[in-house]
């Protein structure tokens, strides 16, 4: 079912590092994953996870290090640009076209690598693009109600259409940033379903808040803390490791933070 | 895109609304072509000046109402229109077809610059730096009199339309009239193509959620400056229609409080419309017009016609039809 | 007549006529400085009103027009200036504590209806003036005549007073914002709304104060420069832009950002119209500010948000 992956490499990072002031959100992070892979990023709140999704797709500059995607350097690259190439994400914080229906919420994601917006041909004419918004429609389970003003949708389907923007835009690479926030059990189920058919046409990077949710879908977790990845490997290696016990576990003895998370590691 | 709506039942409604609004505009388009022989000649002036208003609205409803950039400096584009079409009739003695053109041409020679540096910032910065582009060339215009006329403006008499052997004079109001009806209407058709082709469908991505249009590939700056460059050749060319018609250019055009009534006229009717800001002009013309043969200060009654608006329904006019009729976007 | 021509404010009665340039130039420093504070006081009300509610205020020139009418209507009417400056500010205030609960409540956090919104409130204001006052520009005569002679040439005491006026005011405002309980609100509630509300901030009686004191703070200044310029419905288009352009320059929300912007403002097109005429001093500062928006957004003098 899963292809296997290749060895080419998707996205590197080598030293990548922000700073906002004294803080530093990422500290010269080493990662690195090849084509196919579906990675999880885990780890604590504040733990730089969003920070580094940020950095990758060009929503932030790095303050030191480079990104690679494909074995080119996108580092500093404008956002848009970089989406063009074939990076797309989502964010924590849902962000979609609130006062458009879902279909062309997609839309507008859909006709972004034409290099040429005709402003005089009817959109409705373009085959090509309706049958990707079709298609990613139905990936995302939100074909019928593609009519709808995205704003009125509901809180997880609101999260999909998150997720159905991204795609639309073809990309290489995917980006989820906690996409099952605030999702019910059963819509996380079945929302991670979905991840693991995707997962099977081009690369994820999925950042998760919650241990559990990505223990059997990933292949490799990396887990952040403080800026840093602290441990790398297959999950049920992550599982035993002694550096994410502490962090998810309270090792740290003074450390609140760890003790709020430790119900997270089932 | 109403073939392509989810449920029967919403489609139903879709496709009852495309059909109200194709019928109503038809009978408008109806009125509009037949009607005026039979008016006085000063309705047909006000009819005229509606079409020509109606126009300067559309022009602002495209950035506004479709991109989001509130602008108050597209009078700045207007007046640059109007001197773009009396100078070179009042002065080089060019005949009405070339002054239009060099009128558009002119005004988006201002846009484009203009643009490319309004475009950097957003928000509260934005509508500051319009209005303040808008009144350097204010300042500007007043100064060079030799140019402008400064604040007695300029004056020129009826222009001609030369149309092959012929000559059509626009002294005759109802030439006039079907002279800015026949351009009002071919800007219409084209900008209603413009916000349904997928530039538009750009506009509207990065009215409803700039940074997220960034993140799916779009280089915000050059939409946004595309639409403003749209909205400043059509804001010129209505400037242009006024010259023509009402055979006078003044430096007031280019203050920004006119374009606060493109403003007015587009939120009453229903920003993001593209008809509704027509219809707003329209209604709040004739209401002027009505109302200020026996009270002067109507303005008092706009600025609170304005606040209700803004506080009970900012979607205006046609955006209320449209709820109520189910007509998306096209 | 052209809507907002520039000048007005620098315009002095015959007697007080220089003739030198150097004194020309020390008398418009003079002058300019004395402006400044007068413009301090207007982009005050409207950088505190940015700053806390996220109103831009485009009624805000109308409010200032409003004081200065309101002004020089109770000084025919009590035939007592000092009185007029104590009401009219006070009235207008009131009638901005009106504002605030009726017309932007309904539409918080929408700062683009807020823009039309007060744009609608401006026309209200010049046309209720235009249909009470009349359109006719007015005078009002400076309450006290006496002038000061500084190194050779004449100059109207009344200014100074106003300078000196201004400037207590805005102690007066720091004391305000800085000593008082409702200042403290204040700050929190520019600082971190959600916290201050949690912490038991009347959130809607601070905005309304807020919106209130900008108000103020425009007539105030419009009193206040009544008997300096001339008094007529539309004096708050000009104001209105300056004092935009002092709260951009000054870092939008910055308080003392804006009083060292007024000021530079006020000496740059004081001094330079030594030089140019009015009209193009204006544009000089109008260019100034477009690339000041352009290379510094938040001001001068303003934090980055």
């Amino acid at each position: 079912m899963k292809p296997l992956t290749t060895d080419r490499s998707v996205l590197e990072t080598e030293g990548l590092t922000k700073r906002f002031g004294g803080l530093i959100a990422v500290d010269r992070v080493n990662f690195s994953m090849r084509e196919g892979e579906l990675r999880a990023i885990i780890g604590p709140n504040g733990a730089g996870k969003t920070t580094f999704f940020n950095l990758i797709s060009g929503c932030l500059s790095p303050s030191e290090g480079r990104v690679f995607f494909k074995g080119e350097e996108i580092t500093h690259l404008p956002a848009d640009q970089i989406s063009r190439r074939g990076i797309a994400r989502t964010f924590q914080i849902t962000s979609i076209f609130p006062n458009i229906t879902v279909y062309e919420n997609i839309w507008a994601a859909a006709q972004t690598k034409k290099g040429f917006l005709n402003p005089l041909v009817h959109s409705s004419r373009l085959m090509d693009i309706r049958k990707r918004v079709e298609g990613i429609l139905e990936i995302v389970g939100l074909h019928d109600k593609s009519g709808e003003i995205a704003s009125n949708l509901s809180h997880g389907d609101q999260r999909l259409l998150e997720i159905g923007i991204a795609l639309g835009t073809d990309p290489h690479l995917l980006l989820l940033d906690e996409p099952t926030a605030g999702m019910s059990v059963k819509e996380t189920r079945e929302t991670m379903e979905r991840v693991k058919e995707l997962s099977c046409k081009l690369s994820i990077i999925i950042v998760e808040h919650d241990m559990s949710v990505v223990m059997e879908l990933a292949d490799t977790i990396s887990v952040f803390d403080f800026g840093r990845i602290i441990a790398e490997g297959p999950p049920e290696e992550i599982k035993r490791d002694e550096r994410v016990q502490e962090v998810y576990l309270g090792g740290r003895s003074n450390d609140s933070e760890g003790r709020r998370h430790s119900h997270l590691l089932r | 895109m109403a073939s392509l709506a989810g449920k029967p039942e919403d489609r139903m409604k879709l496709w009852k609304g495309e059909r109200l609004f194709q019928i109503g505009f038809a009978v408008l388009v109806a009125v509009l072509v037949l009607a005026p022989p039979f008016l006085r000649s000063y309705h047909k002036r006000l009819l005229t000046e509606i079409l020509i208003w109606g126009l300067f609205a559309l022009a602002f409803d495209i950035i506004y109402g479709y991109t989001g950039m509130l602008s108050f400096g597209q009078a700045l584009f207007f007046g640059v229109g109007a001197y773009g079409m009396a100078i070179p009739i009042l002065r080089w003695d060019l005949n009405l077809w070339v002054a239009l053109l060099f009128a558009v041409i002119a005004s988006i020679a201002f846009a484009w610059p203009i643009g490319y540096f309004a475009v950097k910032v957003s928000g509260a910065y934005f509508v500051i730096i319009t209005i303040i582009f808008s009144l350097i060339f204010f300042f500007i215009a007043l100064d060079w009199r030799w140019l402008t006329g400064g604040d007695n403006g300029l004056t020129l008499t009826a222009p001609s339309i030369p149309l092959g052997n012929w000559k059509l004079s626009l002294v005759d109001p109802l030439t006039n009239y079907y002279f800015v009806l026949a351009l009002v209407l071919a800007c219409y058709l084209i900008t209603r193509r413009i916000v349904a082709s997928p530039l538009g469908k750009a506009f509207q991505a990065i009215r409803e959620n700039e940074d997220r249009a960034r993140v799916i590939g779009y280089k915000v700056e050059r939409f946004k400056l595309i639409s403003y460059i749209i909205s400043g050749a059509i804001s010129g060319l209505s400037g242009a229609l006024y010259a023509a018609t009402s055979r006078y250019a003044n430096v007031d055009f280019l203050h920004w409080t006119v374009s606060g009534d493109a403003v007015v006229w587009t939120l009453v009717g229903g920003a993001g419309t593209l008809i509704g800001p027509m219809i707003g002009s329209g209604l709040l013309i004739v209401f002027e017009d009505y109302v200020s043969s026996w009270f002067k200060n109507y303005p008092i009654i706009v600025g609170i016609l304005v606040i209700g608006v803004v506080i009970t329904a900012p979607q205006g006019i046609v955006g209320l039809l449209r709820e109520r009729f189910g007509r998306k976007e096209r | 007549m052209g809507q907002g021509s520039v000048g007005g404010y620098g315009a002095l009665p015959q007697r007080y006529f220089v003739m030198d340039l150097l004194s020309q130039i020390i008398f418009q420093a003079v002058n300019g400085f004395v402006w400044g504070l007068i413009i301090a006081l207007i982009a005050l009300g409207l950088t505190l009103v940015f700053g806390l509610i996220e109103v831009i205020n485009v009624s805000h020139g109308a409010l200032y027009m409003l004081g200065a009418v309101l002004g020089w209507y109770m000084e025919r009417l009590f035939g007592n200036f000092w009185l007029a400056l104590a009401f009219a500010p006070l009235m207008v205030g009131i009638i901005g504590l009106g504002i605030e609960r009726a017309v932007l409540r309904p539409i918080e956090g929408k700062p683009a209806m807020t823009i039309i919104a007060t744009f609608g409130l401006m026309l209200i204001f010049h046309q209720s003036v235009l249909a009470t006052f009349g359109g006719a520009p007015q005078r009002m005569r400076e309450p006290i005549q006496f002038g000061f002679s500084i190194m050779g040439f004449g100059y109207p005491g009344y200014r100074l007073i106003v300078a000196a006026f201004s400037a207590a005011t805005m102690v007066g405002l720091w004391a305000f914002l800085y000593k008082t309980k409702f200042g403290l609100w204040m700050r929190a509630v520019r600082q971190d709304r959600e916290m201050a509300l949690a912490m038991g901030v009347p959130l809607n009686g601070v905005y309304m104060l807020t919106f209130g004191l900008g108000a103020f703070l425009a007539a105030l200044g419009g009193v206040l420069a009544a008997p300096i310029v001339t008094v007529e419905f539309k004096m708050g288009l000009d104001i209105l832009i300056i004092a935009f352009m002092v709260v951009i320059i000054g870092g939008l929300g910055s308080l003392l950002g804006s009083v060292v912007a007024a000021i530079l403002i006020g000496e740059l097109e004081g001094i330079a119209s030594v030089f140019i005429n009015p009209t193009n001093a204006r544009i000089f500062s109008l260019v100034f500010m477009i690339i000041v928006l352009l290379l510094r957004p938040h001001g001068l003098f303003g934090r980055k948000a």
